[in-house]
């Protein structure tokens, strides 16, 4: 059974907001494959549930000049299946295409992963090694937003005010870029993550210009390996430097052991699978 | 708070009408209360595929669903695909292949399926393991399943599913 809660359907996104703001212990819900799965676990049970999974004006993908614009309810299964995304976000549709399998894909948005913040989350990763900022808003002091790597603050944390809904990815969307990304699990679907990473390079002909690598689920919270794209920066890399860039990225990393693999081995994995998403990103 | 509240489904065709709490999730309405018991409950918390049903021509998890979401939707179940005397090829393919032991699974892996061959008509082995990877399937090693969804491909080629 799941435990009682109150739902309220919205129809515009002021609406949600002013919702949130007057029903204390109330949360937006989307696509729900995290709140109904907490609650019904009674790990996490909302007072109220304001349901913006119909507000269609939160679900788009579109570039605006240099800037790639996500709307906060645009889908996985969206990543995946829209020709936009392997166009101007391909690092997305690499994402989407590992995550979880196509019935929850068609449901989790890409909001709900960021908000959940999970150490685990796929979504994110590739969208901290895109530069993405997030865009939030309440109905009190109106929109406002921040680097998403400043957005997640640890496990489960964020810096969203409990009247705040998100409204927006951005990213840029500037010139060549090449781009992997892994998921590394114990099965090829349905599994959580015992590490993830993403990789953008932004080139100049042969040379990287600008380089984004992240991780995922080696640490509290996804975060971005400065030391090691600072290696990448300028650069044409040789085997040499990508290797060094591999183990610079590992031994970054603080996973935990748990059931599912030791802090060792997912240390080693991130080595291997970085290294082979930088080559493979190099050699598309 | 917890007031019951009109709710309007068209399900495999059928308008109907229900009552529900705010916290109930489309799965139990179908099963519980409108008895659609051809959605199976395995885990409830979206990792076994077995109470999949499209929702707006979209295949989804019923357990992670609130009911309330679904209003004015329109639902899709494994039974809306055919019936006992005029089964839909995939069900007729399930049966011969084997695809079917306890039976507990099939309605979601037919969903899954019809999705896959709505999108692909002409899918690969490959394919068609990737689309009904979400669906949990603990007797026939799915084997006969796959068997089953390419038999069903190659029936229906040509015309309309
Ligand atoms: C079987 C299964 C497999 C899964 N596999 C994966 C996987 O492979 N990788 C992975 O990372 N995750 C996975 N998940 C977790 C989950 O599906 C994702 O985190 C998903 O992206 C959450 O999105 P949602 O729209 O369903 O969020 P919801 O459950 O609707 O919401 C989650 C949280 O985000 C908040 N929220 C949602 N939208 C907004 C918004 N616009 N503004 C502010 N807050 C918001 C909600 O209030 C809530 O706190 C899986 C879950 C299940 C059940």
């Amino acid at each position: 059974m799941v435990p009682r809660f109150e739902y309220y359907p919205t129809r515009s996104v002021d609406e949600a907001l002013t919702l949130l703001a007057e029903r204390e212990g109330s949360e937006v819900v989307a696509g729900a494959t995290n709140t109904l799965v907490d609650a019904r676990a009674r790990r996490k049970i909302p007072k109220a549930v304001i349901d913006i999974n119909r507000l269609g004006d939160l679900r788009y993908a579109r570039r605006d000049d240099g800037t790639i614009r996500l709307g906060a309810r645009t889908t996985l299964t969206d990543c995946f299946s829209l020709p936009f995304f392997a166009e101007e976000a391909p690092v997305l549709e690499m994402m989407a295409a590992e995550f979880a399998g196509t019935l929850i894909r068609n449901r989790a948005t890409l909001a709900g992963n960021i908000a959940y913040a999970s150490p685990a989350a796929d979504v994110v990763p590739p969208l901290l090694a895109l530069g993405a900022t997030i865009a939030v808003t309440s109905k009190a002091r109106g929109s406002r937003a921040l680097l998403l790597a400043d957005f997640i603050l640890g496990p489960r944390k964020t810096a969203l005010a409990q009247d705040e809904i998100i409204t927006e990815l951005a990213f840029p969307a500037d010139g060549e870029t090449k781009s992997g990304y892994f998921k590394f699990a114990l099965r090829n679907a349905m599994a959580i993550s015992l590490v993830s990473g993403a990789v953008v390079l932004r080139m100049e002909g042969k040379r990287i210009r600008e380089a984004g690598l992240a991780l995922g689920a080696v640490a509290p919270k996804p975060y971005r390996v400065t030391q090691a794209e600072e290696l990448l920066k300028g650069q044409a890399p040789t085997d040499a430097l990508i290797r060094e860039v591999a183990r610079v990225a590992a031994a970054t990393a603080t996973p935990i052991s748990d059931i599912r693999a030791s802090a060792e081995y997912r240390r080693e994995m991130t080595e291997v699978m970085t290294r082979r998403i930088i080559e493979r990103a190099l050699s598309s | 708070m917890y007031d019951l509240q009109t709710i309007h489904l068209k399900i495999n065709g059928v308008e109907e009408e229900v009552s529900v709490k705010p916290y109930a999730t489309l799965l139990d309405v179908l099963r519980d209360q409108m008895g659609h018991i051809e959605v199976k409950e395995g885990c409830a918390v979206g990792d076994c595929g077995a109470c999949a049903v499209f929702l707006d021509g979209v295949p989804a998890c019923s357990c992670l669903v609130l009911a309330r979401q679904a209003d004015r939707a329109e639902i899709v179940t494994a039974a809306g695909l055919g019936t006992p005397e005029n089964l839909h090829p995939l069900q007729e393919a399930f049966m011969d292949y084997g695809g079917i032991q306890c039976g507990f699974c099939t309605p979601g892996l037919i969903i899954s399926a019809k999705s896959l061959l709505d999108q692909n008509p002409h899918p690969t082995r490959q394919d068609v393991k990737v689309a009904l990877s979400g669906n949990y399937c603990r007797c026939t090693g799915y084997e006969q399943v796959i068997e089953a969804v390419l038999a069903a491909a190659a029936k229906m080629d040509g015309r309309d599913g």
